[in-house]
């Protein structure tokens, strides 16, 4: 991890006017449908895949397309430190998020008088954590593919083909289809549920899912930015 | 005047082999362990007061609950995991109990050829095609929301409680009796 790198991008998503007016956004909506549907609960801020989307859209795409990333390579930074460091520091920043966002949904809840277990916020809280750390990995990956912030679409493309192979699997009763399209969109938005994984069926495949997803995540991104071979010439 | 920073040295691309190695190993434990769960579902009892198809309609007549269709199969991994997470769960089930006249209703097409009289007549009415599909009905009016797959005991919930005010305010679906 390189912390100038880490302090650039926060600071760099922290002034962009369009990524903050998104933020705002996904930071007030759920509030307002806490406030207004108390009994809802923690439901409604189930936000943190958003707030990775709005911090981490672009990850790498963006410093290829405007040519930063061909100069900062030019510099002694190794590409795997720069993966990561990316990686880490969008991580950071969708967690921070989420956490807020969960503490003023508790706040929100107690002055409404439906008072949150203090159990339910530390469960809402690490679940944030883990899935802000997991959804910022396949972006990454993703990130590395395409220029600008086409990793989002490439994201979103996936996903949508994890929903049609679930459709098409229950349709054609076929579990090895559904279980495929189920996978896809699990690798895409790796997160844990730590009231499963603490519950009474302790389901060790859900963090094993979790870990196996951003290492992957991080390994192929590492290694396929590795191979791209950047040109000052080149407009991608 | 001060010297440079000494700057690191080798190359700048590194092979990521100890990330691989990890990844790889946890790839495997993960194919491991879902298969072994798959083959060993966890043993937790079924918490939900399900209701027979033949008396469902008049059992909501009479307590003025919606019907609850759970369509489900014995091969359906989302089915198993929203029947451990929430057909299981003490909370969800009483709230899902209080709420509507749950009806649990389980394909067998694929593992005996056809299903029971009963069951198939339920599915050509509400024309079900994957599993699970759970359907709200108000028996009242003849009304019906069709959820379609399992996205999360949370987002289940919410679904549930939007079809419920859906149906007590006019809208949803005609059946197609």
């Amino acid at each position: 991890m390189n912390g100038t790198l880490i302090t650039a991008l926060l600071r760099q998503r922290l002034t962009s006017p369009l990524r903050l007016a998104f933020l705002v956004m996904a930071m007030t909506f759920p509030l307002l449908i806490v406030a207004a549907d108390p009994s809802s609960g923690f439901a409604a801020v189930e936000t943190s895949l958003v707030f990775a989307w709005i911090f981490g859209a672009g990850m790498i795409g963006q410093d290829t397309s405007s040519g930063v990333l061909q100069l900062l390579l030019a510099r002694p930074v190794r590409r795997d430190v720069y993966a990561l460091s990316r990686w880490f520091a969008v991580s950071l920043a969708t967690a921070a998020a989420a956490v807020a966002q969960v503490g003023l949904a508790a706040l929100i809840l107690s002055a409404r008088g439906a008072r949150p277990e203090p159990g339910a916020v530390g469960f809402a809280w690490a679940n944030h954590v883990t899935s802000a750390f997991g959804a910022t990995a396949p972006l990454l990956l993703l990130s590395t593919f395409t220029p600008g912030i086409g990793d989002l679409g490439l994201l979103w493309l996936i996903y949508m083909c994890g929903g049609i192979l679930q459709m098409a699997g229950g349709a054609f009763h076929s579990p090895a289809v559904l279980q495929a399209g189920h996978e896809v969109q699990d690798f895409l938005n790796p997160m844990i549920d730590f009231a499963k994984v603490i519950g009474p069926a302790t389901s060790w495949y859900e963090v094993l899912a979790y870990l196996s997803s951003v290492t992957l995540s991080l390994a192929l991104a590492i290694v396929i930015l590795n191979r791209k071979e950047l040109s000052y010439a080149s407009a991608a | 005047m001060p010297p440079p920073p000494e700057l690191p040295r080798g190359p700048s691309r590194r092979a990521p082999l100890l990330l691989l190695v990890i990844a790889a190993a946890l790839l495997v434990a993960r194919i491991g362990s879902g298969v072994w769960e798959g083959r060993h579902p966890p043993d937790l009892p079924d918490r939900m007061p399900w209701h027979g198809i033949a008396s469902a309609e008049a059992d909501s007549r009479a307590s003025g609950r919606l019907v609850l269709y759970d369509f489900s199969a014995a091969w359906c991994g989302p089915c198993r995991q929203m029947a451990t997470e929430v057909f299981a769960d003490e909370t969800s089930a009483r709230k899902l109990g209080a709420m509507f006249v749950p009806v649990h209703v389980v394909d067998r097409a694929r593992e005996d050829g056809r299903n029971q009289p009963d069951v198939q007549a339920l599915e050509d009415r509400f024309r079900i095609e994957a599993f699970p599909t759970l359907v709200v009905y108000a028996p009242d009016t003849g009304r019906h929301v069709t959820i379609t797959g399992y996205g999360g005991a949370a987002s289940l919930m919410q679904e549930l409680t939007q079809a419920t005010l859906t149906l007590r305010t006019g809208g949803g679906r005609r059946d197609s009796l």
